[in-house]
């Protein structure tokens, strides 16, 4: 099979996409490094989402009105970006805040003879699987205790209420978390 | 309508062909009671979907950095969409926010009611089991069955040394 320019520009597609990510995560690590924020969700939206999606406009703004490019090239290499980056946003929740069942797994892999339930329960507290969690909310400005009690903002609403969305769709009831 | 438009097309249209058959899966699952974890619904669906993805992506391109393109984009967002409903499933943070908004939660203190270690690694073990992570061995303890997770599991580990976080 030749090598044909429609081969090469979907090649070309792939290795810029790859290259973007590679700069947005860099970004991302130079800064978590240098500071690593409070706000755990926001923060990473806008670099892997946010910020990319604004440069995407932009481009193609640019291409709209310079033509130097095709704009199918532009709009492949940027929704190569956005596979790799939207699901790295999504990865990165588990990264932040360890995944109980991962720790789970490292528990088990470190007993060669094996764990009961009883044993793996031991290990975990409240305090790492929940209590850690509700901070994360109200530093993200999700949720926050006034007079004893929890309250939503309206952020915290909104994303309730599409997660619920979610729920409803498949026909199902709340996550058991 | 170019061939790139078209593949782009393509992918997306069986994007949402594999979001449309989770929702119908997981509904017969559910009414049925099989004994099949949702979330390993996406991996089967994904699965099945890649040869008619690709093969159509050739058949339009006929050439073989396409069907790159393609197996990337979509697997990828195939991932998104899984940790997506994934997210739905076992996220602590969505559902502590769902049940402060059901009124369930009042409280930190209330919360601490609501949850329960040994529910919460019970529901776990489940999942590890239902995808074949773990398994139980003769003396009803729970040993590694594959490496996979496992593997990912280190992953993050190493990333987060990366990222800057504290052990």
């Amino acid at each position: 099979m030749r090598i044909t320019g429609g081969e090469i520009l979907y090649l070309i597609s792939i290795f810029l996409g790859i290259l973007i990510f590679t700069f947005f995560m860099a970004i991302h690590i130079i800064i978590w490094r240098v500071k690593r924020p409070e706000k755990h969700i926001t923060l990473p939206i806008l670099v892997f989402a946010i910020i990319p999606f604004v440069l995407f406009l932009l481009t193609l703004f640019l291409n709209l009105k310079f033509r130097y490019l095709n704009t199918e090239d532009i709009v492949l290499t940027w929704v190569m970006y956005f596979a790799l980056g939207l699901g790295y946003l999504m990865t990165y929740p588990a990264v932040q805040a360890i995944s109980p069942s991962l720790e789970m797994l490292l528990y088990i892999a470190k007993s060669p003879e094996g764990l009961t339930e009883e044993e793996l329960v031991e290990r975990f507290n409240i305090k790492n699987l929940v209590e850690d969690r509700l901070s994360d909310l109200e530093e993200e400005n999700l949720a926050y205790e006034k007079e004893g009690q929890m309250i939503l903002t309206s952020k915290g609403n909104m994303l309730a209420s599409f997660m619920m969305i979610q729920r409803k769709i498949y026909g199902l009831e709340t996550g058991e978390g | 309508m170019s061939d790139k438009f078209l593949t782009l097309g393509l992918i997306f249209i069986f994007l949402f062909s594999l979001f449309i058959l989770h929702v119908l899966a997981v509904r017969i699952i559910e009414k049925l009671k099989l004994n099949i974890l949702r979330q390993m619904a996406v991996v089967y669906i994904t699965s099945a979907l890649n040869l008619p993805l690709i093969t159509t992506v050739f058949l339009i391109n006929k050439s073989i950095s396409s069907l790159i393109y393609a197996f990337i984009v979509f697997n990828a967002f195939a991932y998104f969409y899984f940790l997506f409903f994934n997210m739905g499933e076992t996220a602590r943070r969505v559902k502590i926010l769902i049940e402060i908004k059901k009124g369930n939660v009042k409280n930190s203190s209330n919360l601490k009611e609501f949850y329960k270690e040994d529910v919460m690694v019970k529901n776990r073990l489940e999942r590890l089991l239902g995808l074949n992570q773990v398994k139980l061995n003769p003396n009803n303890k729970y040993i590694m069955a594959n490496r996979i997770l496992f593997c990912g599991t280190m992953f993050m580990y190493s990333w987060r040394k990366v990222l800057g976080f504290e052990e």
